[in-house]
C-alpha cells in the first residue's frame, strides 16, 4: 500500500465517520484522495465502523466509475468522450494515443506508467476533443496533433 | 440573530465599488480557458502597476465562448464585460482601460442600458434580447462565493417572505397557481409533489436536490451551481418549511468540483449568517443540509437510483411504487427536484406566481435553460421562453454553425432523448411539441450536427452509453442495451443485414418492460433517429455505406503507387500517427490490419491517396433467429 498523500491514515478517515449512516461516498472519496484509491485494507475498518457487511460495501465501491481499487497510473489521461468530442473525432485521437503510447484496449491500472480512461461529458466542448492530462485539460487535440500529444505524455511518463 | 433587513443593510453597504473593481469570471469553463492565469495576471498587473482597484471573482454568465471574461466596474459607472482576456492580454488591458481607453476591441457590451461610445449595452444585443434571464439574473455579476453578493441583490428576500407570512399551503398554491412544473423533464407540477410530502406522516422527511446532470451535452445546472449557489439553497430551505422536511441533500455529480465547492461554501456561509440550521432569520424554523458528492454513475441521475445512492447502497434505481414521497431517503418520505425547479421558488415567492406564469405557453409556462453544443459556432448557456424556436437560439444564441456547414439536426434530450431533423429549425422548444413526436425534451442539452456527422454513429455512442451505465439490475436493460449496441455496431460496420431494423424494433417492446426509465428510454434514440433518418439507416444496411462518412470501418485507404514515390512517399509515410505506412518496392503502401482510418495521409497527399468502399468487407454468414 502507497503512503497517505493527505498524511490521514485509514483509521484517521474512518473514525471521523464511526456510526455515521449515508456517508459511504465521503468515506471513499475521502480515502481515494489520501491514497489515490481505496485500499482494499479499509474494507474491514469501514464495515465495523459503519456496520454495513463488507459484500455490500465493496458492491458499492465498485459501482462508481470514479473509484479506483487499485493505484492510479503515473501519467493518468482521461479521454472526454461525450458527445461533441466524439463527433469531432475523439475515438481516433484514443486510438493514435493508444498506439504511441503502447496501451491497447481496457484499463490499465496498478500503478503502471500511463493509463487512458475515459471521463464524462462536463460541458467543456470548445476544447473538444478533450484530453485530460493528469487532471489539465488540453484541447482542441486535433488527430493531427494527437502523435505530438502523445510525446508530451512520454515525456511526462519519464521525467 | 440579526433580521432580514439588517443583513440586507450589511450586505448592500459593500456591494458597490469605491474604487475600480475587476472581477473575473471563475466557473469551470472559465477555468479550462485559463482565467486562474487570467486572475493572477490582473492581481500582479494590479501591484506593479500600483492601480487602486480590487480584484475579484463574479461567475459565469453563459457565454462560453467568449471566457475568460473580465468585468470592469467603474465607480458610478455601469459595470462592462471584456472577453476572451487572456493572461498576456491582461496587464496591458488594466493600463490601458485605468488610463481611460475602454479598449472596444475587447469588449463584449455593458450591463448598462445606455452605449458607451460604440460599446452597446447587453439589453440591445440580439442574444440578449431573445433571452429572459429570471434564473440567471445574477450569474456573472455576483461573487458565487459571497452571501453578501447574493443578499445585495435581492437574495433570500423569498425565503424572507414565506417566514413572515405565509403558511406552507400558501406557498403550494403559489406555486399551484403559477404552474411551477419539474424542470428536469417529466414536468411534474412541483406544487403537487411539494404537498405531497407535506401531508405525509411523520417528522423524519428529506429535501433532496438532483444535481446529477449526467446527460452528456447538457450542463445547464452547472451554470446554477457553480454561478448561484445560494439561489438553490434559497429554494430548498422554503421546501424544507413548506412540506417539513428539516432535512436536505443536495447531490452534486462528481464532474463538477467547483460546483461541490462552491455549494459547499455556501452552506457553510448561509450557515453563519443564520440563514440556515436551527432558527432562521429567528423564527422558531430549523433546516438545515448537506452536499453528497457522487462518483460517476449516470443512472443515479433518476431518482431512486439517487436515493439509493445516498443511503450507502449501489447507486441502483427501484420500482415505483412506493414513490419517494412515500419512501424514499432511509426510507422516509422525501422529496426529489431538479436544480432549476428549487431554483425558479424564490423568485416566485418574492414577484408572485405571474412572473413565472406570464411568460412561456399556455401548458407550459416560464423560461428554460438550454446549453449549446456539438457544431454550434458560439459554445453558450442560455435561457428562453417556453416555445422559443429552435432557430433562435441557433443563430442568434449560437452564431450558426460553422462557415459551409449545413444544418443536419439536433441530438436532444441527452442519451435517453432522441434526435430530431433539420426541418424542425421553427419548431419551438415546447415539452409537448416533442412528446407528441414520441421523443422527448429533456433537461436542456442540444448538440448540434451538420452533414458530417452520421447519425447511426451517433446512435450507436448514444446507446453505447445508456449500456455501459444501466446498473445491471434487471436483465431486460442489462442484455437488451448490449444487444442494442451489437446491432448497431454492425451496422456501422456494414456487417448488419436487413432483420437487424426488425429486431431493433421489437427489443423496444422488450425494453419497454424495463424496471425504470433508464432502461425503457434506451431505445428512444434509435426511434427517433429511424423515424427521421430512415434513409441513413438503410444506406448502412441495405448498402454497407455510410453517406456522411463518418463510419470509418466502412472505408478504405488506398495509395497510387505511382503517385507515392521519392518525397511523397516520405510524407506519406511520416503523416501516418500509427506507422501503417511501410515501404513497397519504390512506394509505399497501408497494412490495412493497422490503419486507423484517421484520413491524415490523405490530407497530406491528396493526388496519391485514395479512399473508398472497403473491399475486404464480406457478407456475414450469420443465423437470425428472429419470429
Amino acid at each position: 500500500m502507497v503512503a497517505s498523500k493527505t498524511g490521514e491514515t485509514i483509521e484517521q478517515i474512518v473514525n471521523e465517520y464511526r456510526g455515521r449512516r449515508g456517508v459511504i461516498l465521503q468515506v471513499f472519496h475521502r480515502l481515494q484522495a489520501a491514497y489515490g484509491y481505496v485500499p482494499q485494507e479499509a474494507m474491514e475498518p469501514i464495515a465495523t465502523a459503519l456496520r454495513i457487511h463488507p459484500s455490500t460495501l465493496f458492491g458499492t465501491l465498485t459501482f462508481y466509475s470514479e473509484f479506483r481499487t487499485t493505484a492510479p497510473a503515473k501519467v493518468e489521461v482521461g479521454m472526454c468522450l461525450g458527445p461533441t468530442c466524439h463527433i469531432k473525432g475523439a475515438e481516433v485521437v484514443k486510438q493514435v494515443l493508444e498506439h504511441r503510447l503502447g496501451l491497447s484496449g481496457g484499463d490499465h491500472h496498478g500503478g503502471s506508467d500511463v493509463a487512458i480512461h475515459e471521463v464524462e461529458c462536463a460541458g467543456h466542448c470548445h476544447l473538444s476533443p478533450l484530453v485530460y492530462v493528469n487532471g489539465v485539460p488540453e484541447g482542441p487535440v486535433a488527430i493531427a496533433a494527437a502523435a505530438e500529444l502523445a510525446g508530451r505524455i512520454q515525456a511526462k511518463v519519464q521525467d | 440573530m440579526q433580521t432580514y433587513e439588517a443583513l440586507v443593510a450589511q450586505a448592500q453597504a459593500g456591494f458597490n465599488p469605491t474604487r475600480t473593481r475587476i472581477q473575473v469570471s471563475m466557473d469551470s469553463g472559465a477555468q479550462h480557458r485559463g482565467a486562474q492565469a487570467t486572475l493572477d495576471a490582473l492581481r500582479r498587473a494590479v501591484a506593479d502597476q500600483g492601480a487602486d482597484a480590487e480584484v475579484g471573482i463574479v461567475g459565469g454568465n453563459g457565454m462560453c465562448w467568449a471566457e475568460p471574461l473580465v468585468r470592469l466596474w467603474l465607480p458610478g459607472r455601469a459595470p462592462l464585460v471584456y472577453g476572451p482576456v487572456t493572461a498576456a492580454d491582461a496587464p496591458q488591458w488594466l493600463c490601458d482601460v485605468l488610463g481611460g481607453n475602454l479598449r472596444e476591441d475587447l469588449v463584449l457590451g455593458t450591463e448598462g442600458e445606455t452605449a458607451i461610445g460604440g460599446i452597446v449595452p447587453f439589453s440591445q444585443q440580439p442574444y440578449f434580447q431573445v433571452q429572459r434571464r429570471n434564473l440567471l439574473a445574477r450569474t456573472g455579476k455576483t461573487d458565487p462565493e459571497s452571501v453578501d453578493h447574493y443578499l445585495a441583490t435581492g437574495g433570500y428576500a423569498g425565503l424572507d417572505k414565506a417566514l413572515s407570512g405565509l403558511s406552507p399551503e400558501d406557498i403550494v398554491k403559489l406555486l399551484l397557481d403559477g404552474n411551477l412544473t419539474g424542470r428536469g423533464g417529466a414536468n411534474f407540477p412541483a406544487g403537487r409533489k411539494w404537498d405531497f410530502l407535506r401531508t405525509a406522516r411523520g417528522s423524519e422527511k428529506y429535501m433532496v436536490c438532483n444535481a446529477d446532470e449526467g446527460d452528456p451535452g447538457a450542463f445547464v445546472n452547472r451554470i446554477l451551481l457553480e454561478s448561484d449557489p445560494f439561489l438553490i439553497i434559497e429554494g430548498m430551505t422554503i421546501g424544507g418549511y413548506v412540506t417539513g422536511a428539516p432535512y436536505g441533500f443536495i447531490y452534486i455529480r462528481d464532474e463538477y468540483p467547483l460546483a461541490v465547492e462552491r455549494v459547499c461554501n455556501a452552506l457553510d456561509q448561509a450557515r453563519a449568517r443564520g440563514l440556515l440550521g436551527k432558527n432562521i432569520l429567528g423564527t422558531d424554523f430549523s433546516y438545515d443540509m448537506e452536499v453528497v458528492r457522487g462518483a460517476g454513475a449516470y443512472v443515479c441521475g433518476e431518482e431512486t437510483g439517487l436515493i439509493s445512492s445516498i443511503q450507502d447502497y449501489r447507486g441502483m434505481p427501484r420500482i415505483k411504487p412506493p414513490f419517494p414521497a412515500q419512501a424514499g431517503v432511509f426510507m422516509k418520505p422525501t422529496n426529489v427536484n431538479n436544480v432549476e425547479t428549487y431554483a425558479y421558488v424564490p423568485g416566485i415567492l418574492a414577484n408572485g406566481p405571474e412572473w413565472f406564469s406570464s411568460v412561456g405557453l399556455a401548458a407550459n409556462k416560464g423560461t428554460k435553460l438550454f446549453s449549446l453544443s456539438g457544431r454550434i459556432n458560439r459554445l453558450c448557456i442560455v435561457e428562453v421562453d417556453m416555445g422559443t424556436p429552435i432557430r433562435t437560439l441557433m443563430e442568434t444564441c449560437g452564431g450558426g454553425l460553422s462557415e459551409g456547414s449545413t444544418f443536419k439536426g439536433i441530438q436532444q434530450g441527452g442519451p435517453l432523448g432522441g434526435v430530431i431533423p433539420a426541418d424542425w429549425i421553427d419548431t419551438g422548444l415546447d415539452p409537448a411539441n416533442f412528446n407528441s413526436q414520441g421523443t422527448i425534451m429533456g433537461s436542456g442539452g442540444l448538440i448540434f450536427l451538420d452533414e458530417r456527422d452520421c447519425i447511426v454513429d451517433l446512435c450507436k455512442w448514444l446507446t453505447h452509453f445508456d449500456s455501459k451505465e444501466s446498473c445491471g439490475r434487471c436483465t431486460t436493460c442489462r442484455i437488451g442495451s448490449m444487444r442494442m449496441v451489437d446491432i448497431l455496431d454492425r451496422m456501422t460496420k456494414g456487417t448488419a443485414v436487413a432483420e437487424d431494423l426488425a429486431i431493433m424494433q421489437h427489443l423496444e417492446l422488450v425494453m419497454n418492460n424495463a424496471n425504470c426509465v433508464h432502461g425503457q428510454f434506451t431505445p428512444k434514440p434509435f426511434n427517433a433517429a429511424y423515424k427521421w433518418f430512415k434513409a441513413e439507416f438503410e444506406a448502412h444496411v441495405f448498402e454497407h455505406r455510410c453517406p456522411s462518412g463518418a463510419c470509418r470501418d466502412m472505408v478504405q485507404y488506398t495509395i497510387d503507387s505511382t503517385n507515392a514515390t521519392g518525397t511523397v512517399a516520405t510524407t506519406l509515410v511520416a503523416s501516418c500517427p500509427v506507422e501503417a505506412i511501410v515501404p513497397a518496392g519504390n512506394s509505399v503502401a497501408i497494412v490495412q490490419e493497422r490503419c486507423i482510418r484517421c484520413g491524415l495521409c490523405q490530407s497530406a497527399a491528396p493526388d496519391a491517396v485514395t479512399v473508398g468502399p472497403r473491399t475486404a468487407f464480406q457478407a456475414p454468414v450469420r443465423e437470425v433467429r428472429y419470429g
